[in-house]
């Protein structure tokens, strides 16, 4: 069997399927030199941390693309905001990505400034045709500037507007559609989501174009009173490796990350969780073990 | 152009970092599982918290010598009159020196640990040499192969990053005391002026204290001067014969130690 057979659904042309892979973050430096990556099958990291001039954290990201595949993985480029786009950080983004050649370029569904003052935080949007109007031309502009098409990601929200007049999953959707763009579908925002609105995360998964998700990201939130908090310091939840094994066997193979940012593991523990994560894509599908596409 | 989405960023925005929080909820719905103020607070709580977490990081002997309590008070304060400017968290601290040496805010801070604008100067000083642009450093093997005509039009410039700051209060000391893990002697601390010269060396930031004299020509080095130039400004003080045995005891030093870049 081969991959794409059995009626999994059309996948991005700019994303093949990666395989499971770790973000990458400097406590693990040392050993992911140690073991050449092994574990990983592709990097992400987050672009702001390299949009620096060198020193150590460039040349360990230059170690590491020789490793294995990259992706980069934005905070800031504020696709929701009202502030112009920053035309400097999308220049140094070009360069970063120039020079790193990653397999895409993925931001948020979200804003992060406001009048010039950084939040960031990844802020939550209306969910209306107003945000997608405003969000998609943003999304194009950037690509245009990229010349090459990003994917956005869905957040985790703690609050709702009055006057919403879409779904999360429709308005993802519908930004994607008129944007052209890609989608990094994360599913533990989905399930946080869920459980501080009441939302059908099944429902929002359903509600994406499949052929437009590049990646899905996975992570653990933690517990604030009655909210659920994405502060990805927590292993991925039962709830989430569920939805995962659910919208897998509904998408096919889709380049799947581990997300830690705080309270971070040891390594041989995040690559547990991705070993998890593998051998859930690989029971429902056959695909190249530890497929490394460059 | 004022649109729904603009002002309601506008009125999100002010309501998270706002010192106090409003009493307005802004229109967001709350239900049974949390008020719209509890949930609009993790938002504020996220913003004070993730900002003054990055300035815990980049300011960590700073940190130690005021305590964690009143370190973080200064960073709200900080926070507070200094909104992020820059899309990366990188650069959310780096007014924070000239904040501690001049906001009317922080004066009791000034009182009660003169030396705190000093040691942030340094440690911000330490933060932008560690990721400062890549160089080849000149070597000792490039000055063997430059002829000795060619000596004196020899150009110097210093490694990209390189500082050097001038201090009131011997700061390196509790840097150096808070990177070696020891317990950091700031009550003991008497004001003495400090030259300094922060670069980075294999990926490590270094910081040396240096004499006056030295401190004065590095600075030319950093604008950029020829060898023969140098001989010249240390003649000032020594005589010409000592004033070039000076500068070449002093340029063995600095490739010694890799503080100077090599010059096309």
């Amino acid at each position: 069997m081969t991959e794409g057979g059995r009626g999994a659904l059309p996948r991005p042309p700019e994303a093949p399927y990666l395989g499971v892979g770790i973000g990458l973050r400097p406590r693990h430096y040392p050993e992911i030199v140690a073991c050449a990556g092994a574990g990983a099958d592709f990097f992400e990291a987050i672009s702001e941390n390299y949009l620096i001039a060198g020193g150590r954290p460039l040349r360990i990201l230059g170690e590491v693309r020789e490793l294995a595949p990259l992706v980069l993985h934005g905070v800031s480029l504020d696709l929701g905001a009202s502030d112009p786009l920053d035309a400097s950080y999308l220049r140094e983004l070009a360069a970063l990505a120039q020079r790193f050649q990653p397999a895409w370029l993925s931001d948020h569904l979200c804003w992060t400034a406001q009048g010039g003052a950084h939040l960031h935080d990844l802020l939550p949007l209306p969910h209306t045709e107003e945000s997608v109007r405003h969000v998609a031309a943003r999304v194009r502009a950037v690509q245009e500037r990229l010349g090459r098409r990003i994917a956005i990601e869905n957040v985790s929200s703690y609050v709702r507007f009055a006057g919403d007049e879409l779904s999360e999953g429709e308005f993802l959707a519908a930004i994607s559609r008129e944007a052209d763009c890609g989608i990094l579908l994360d599913l533990n925002n989905f399930f946080v989501n869920a459980h501080n609105h009441g939302d059908d995360a099944d429902a929002a998964v359903a509600a994406l174009d499949p052929a437009r998700i590049f990646q899905i990201h996975l992570a653990g939130p933690s517990e604030d009173g009655a909210l659920l908090i994405d502060t990805h310091d927590h292993p991925v939840r039962d709830e989430v490796w569920a939805l995962f094994e659910r919208a897998i066997a509904k998408l096919g193979p889709v380049s799947t990350l581990i997300e830690w940012d705080d309270l971070i593991p040891p390594w041989e523990r995040v690559v547990a969780e991705a070993a998890r994560a593998r051998e859930i894509i690989e029971k429902a599908w056959s695909v190249p073990a530890r497929a490394r596409a460059t | 152009m004022s649109t729904p989405l603009v002002s309601r960023q506008q009125e999100f925005s002010a309501w998270v970092m706002a010192r106090e929080a409003p009493a307005t909820t802004l229109g967001l719905l709350g239900d049974a599982r949390a008020s719209s103020e509890t949930r609009l607070g993790v938002y504020r709580n996220a913003y004070a918290g993730r900002i003054i977490a990055t300035l815990r990081d980049d300011y960590p002997a700073l940190r130690s010598a005021l305590g964690a309590a009143p370190f973080d008070a200064l960073a709200a304060d900080y926070l507070h009159a200094h909104p992020s400017q820059h899309p990366s968290l990188r650069y959310a601290g780096a007014r924070l020196p000239a904040f501690l040496a001049e906001h009317e805010a922080v004066r009791s801070v000034r009182a009660s640990a003169p030396w705190a604008a000093d040691l942030a100067h340094l440690e911000l000083a330490v933060t932008d040499a560690f990721d400062a642009a890549d160089a080849q450093a000149l070597s000792r093997a490039d000055l063997t192969a430059l002829p000795p005509q060619h000596w004196d039009a020899l150009a110097l410039a210093l490694m990209p990053g390189a500082q050097l700051p001038t201090f009131a209060w011997p700061v390196r000391a509790l840097r150096a005391a808070h990177d070696a893990e020891q317990p950091l002697a700031f009550d003991a601390l008497a004001p003495a002026s400090e030259r300094v010269l922060v670069w980075r060396r294999d990926e490590r930031v270094l910081h040396r204290e240096c004499s006056a004299e030295e401190h004065a020509l590095l600075a030319h080095v950093a604008r950029g001067v020829r060898f023969g130039a140098l001989c010249a400004l240390a003649a000032e003080a020594r005589g010409e014969v000592a004033g070039a045995a000076f500068a070449a005891s002093l340029l063995a030093r600095w490739v010694e130690d890799e503080v100077l870049v090599t010059c096309s």
